[in-house]
């Protein structure tokens, strides 16, 4: 039995769910598991309720404090990646209200209909169907990158295995990104856990553009929570965002075998 | 600790705002120490622990929703799971401090009414599934939890074979999960 098929059981979903929330799995098998619960909405769902229950133990434990030094070295780790994204934090548009997530569409119900309906027809166009996820690997991701300037177009950033980041203006406002000259959009990809973000590459205005991607970095998306596009001088490649943060968002599985 | 005002600061910090991470810092760093303390049991280690966790937490804020439960809950796992990760990057289990157990005794023994009416509903549900278990079967899950140890490790400390240890867990853990469902 594929090991997929064995967690589709559901009193082994259970038992597992279960050992995992205790503490019990290690390991191998714990980070078996937890790649799992990535792809598997059922067993997350299933594991987060168990986590849920045994949380309330946490409720009769006596309090202890830490010393001073903890907050302070949390301010100071959050203080230096503020530096590198020292604009990130001013510019975040606000995100949308979350949605129950379904999978695939935790995203698709946050967009109005007609980018939806341009989303499926982009998805098609590139041979993306819903069901990208094959012997456990993923396929493309995408990301709609939002402006805090409304008046901004909004990028759709589709990341497909083997080719690279495709960047299409979906023109919803009146005003393009216009680029003052010795300057130039840079795309950014930024950890899941915090740290400094890796440059991709320098994009421009016109639609339907590509960056390129190697093995290497399509392996290191698994660990991006972001994208973003900053405004930097030309003939600079520092290793951070130096400039305005222009456009961002969240770096999303596109499909789902849920 | 205010659960709800917890849940508001949390959902602001998803919007990067520094003034709700401080305060969320202020309500829940002592439960929080207190829950990394008990599975790295060192002072030191679990200050760093819980510096990791606290990162984590300003990072993933976004992904917690008031539909998964209370923040403080989503926190403690996030907490604990970077306890347990610590655990498994040390090569031998850290050696034990003046830590106090009361929190698995709480969980082992009958509570007065006094008692129960100060814990959340769901608290009090556990409580009383718990007290359905045999007493060893309660003490191996709640060594489990509490201090973060593995199967052989509970072997070891409890001085019974592997496969009797696997036995009580696992048979305590089918009527935990009767008992919550």
């Amino acid at each position: 039995m594929s090991e997929l098929k064995r967690y589709q059981n559901p009193e082994v979903f259970e038992r597992l769910a279960m050992d995992y929330a205790i503490g019990l799995m290690r390991g191998r098998a714990r980070q078996r598991f937890e790649t799992l619960m990535q792809r598997h909405l059922y067993l997350r769902a299933v594991t987060q309720a168990y986590e849920q229950y045994f949380a309330g133990l946490n409720e009769c434990l006596p309090e202890q404090q830490p010393s001073e030094k903890v907050w302070q070295a949390i301010e100071q780790q959050l203080d230096l990646e503020k530096t590198s994204l020292h604009k990130m934090s001013q510019k975040t548009p606000s995100a949308p209200s979350p949605k129950k997530s379904t999978g695939l569409f935790a995203w698709w119900h946050t967009l109005g209909a007609q980018t939806a309906g341009f989303v499926a027809s982009l998805a098609l166009l590139f041979g993306i169907g819903f069901s990208l996820v094959n012997s456990g690997s993923v396929s493309a991701y995408v990301a709609m990158m939002e402006s805090t300037d409304t008046q901004r177009p909004t990028i759709m950033a589709t990341v497909k295995k083997g080719e690279g980041v495709y960047l299409h203006f979906i023109q919803q406002g009146s005003q393009q990104t216009t680029i003052p000259q010795g300057m130039t959009l840079r795309l950014w990809c930024i950890p899941k856990e915090g740290g400094v973000p890796m440059m991709m590459g320098d994009v421009s205005t016109h639609d339907d553009q590509v960056v390129k991607l190697d093995q290497a970095g399509w392996n290191d998306l698994r660990n991006v929570g972001r994208l973003a596009i900053s405004l930097e001088p030309m003939q600079t490649k520092e290793s951070t965002p130096q400039g305005d943060i222009l456009y961002q968002g969240k770096l999303m599985i596109m499909s789902d075998n849920d | 600790m205010n659960t709800e005002e917890c849940d508001a600061l949390l959902i602001r910090c998803a919007k990067h705002d520094s003034e709700a991470f401080r305060q969320l810092y202020a309500q829940t760093s002592a439960k929080m120490y207190a829950i990394c303390l008990r599975i790295v049991k060192q002072d030191q280690l679990a200050e760093d622990v819980l510096q990791e966790a606290y990162v984590k937490i300003w990072h993933s804020a976004d992904q917690y929703t008031q539909q998964k439960g209370k923040a403080v809950t989503w926190m403690a796992t996030v907490v604990r799971n970077k306890a347990l990760d610590k655990l498994r990057s040390l090569k031998i289990r850290p050696q034990e401090t003046d830590v106090s157990y009361e929190g698995e005794e709480f969980a082992s023994h009958d509570l007065a009414p006094e008692q129960l009416a100060h814990l959340s509903d769901d608290v009090q549900q556990l409580h009383q599934c718990l007290q359905q278990l045999k007493p060893i079967q309660r003490q191996a899950i709640l060594m489990a939890y509490y201090q973060g140890y593995t199967h052989e490790e509970l072997s070891n400390t409890m001085q019974k074979p592997l496969g009797t240890i696997k036995a009580w867990v696992r048979r305590g853990l089918e009527k935990l999960r009767t008992c919550l469902n």
